[in-house]
């Protein structure tokens, strides 16, 4: 993992894709327990990279040194 | 060159059940509007295109692609994307999977987070747009986060 720390104007084009994607998702009727699921994904990715690392293999184990167990990992 | 596509989204517009047309001089169509769950397949699909136009062109004899030329024959639209949305079309009915089997009305399916099947087709005048074959729920990476 790299130890360089920040979001890239990258990262930041993707937020902001990412948070006006979901505002349509809204206006286009997407129900909020479906909405609640892209914010989720805007926090895991908007902390992975600012940590320099991509997005993890399982979404629901987002934290940086998490390794997969061996059945987690064939689910995914 | 692959033209398939496999894309998870949410349904904004549907007419699976029952074919539609928006004139009544036009053929009815099976049609779905979906709203990407990734906003890089815009990006992904755009460069996918443009790949295979670039094919299709390279395949046309001389004299058709001088006559395409856009002062005879201005290029027809593509119709992958509409508005913030990608559309997907065919005329045949595409296969219902899972628990959408069951639906009896295509509202059922606005909102709903799906999976699509189909290819990036190109017609005669090069123009291109999305055909789907197989429709299915998915389930969202991050479904289950907050259990």
């Amino acid at each position: 993992m790299s130890t360089t720390k920040g979001l890239t104007l990258k990262d930041y084009n993707w937020i902001n894709s990412k948070c006006r994607a979901i505002a349509k998702m809204e206006h286009h009727g997407v129900k909020e327990r479906f909405l609640r699921n892209e914010l989720y994904v805007l926090g895991v990715f908007a902390f992975r990279h600012f940590h320099g690392a991509q997005m993890p293999e399982d979404m629901l184990h987002p934290s940086l040194n998490y390794e997969l167990l061996g059945h987690e990992r064939q689910a995914v | 060159m692959n033209t398939s596509v496999r894309i998870q989204g949410y349904v904004t517009d549907a007419h699976v059940l029952a074919p539609y047309a928006k004139h009544s001089y036009e053929i009815k169509r099976y049609e779905l509007y979906l709203c990407p769950s990734n906003y890089t397949h815009f990006y992904d699909l755009e460069h996918r295109i443009e790949e295979l136009k670039h094919e299709y062109e390279q395949q046309q004899p001389f004299h058709s692609s001088r006559d395409s030329n856009q002062d005879t024959h201005p290029a027809l639209k593509d119709r992958v994307f509409d508005g913030d949305c990608l559309k997907f079309e065919s005329l045949h009915s595409p296969r219902l999977e899972g628990e959408f089997s069951l639906l009896a009305y295509d509202d059922q399916l606005i909102g709903k987070f799906v999976q699509v099947v189909g290819h990036i087709q190109i017609q005669e005048l090069g123009n291109c747009f999305l055909s789907f074959h197989i429709l299915e729920p998915a389930v969202h990476p991050a479904h289950r986060w907050a259990d």
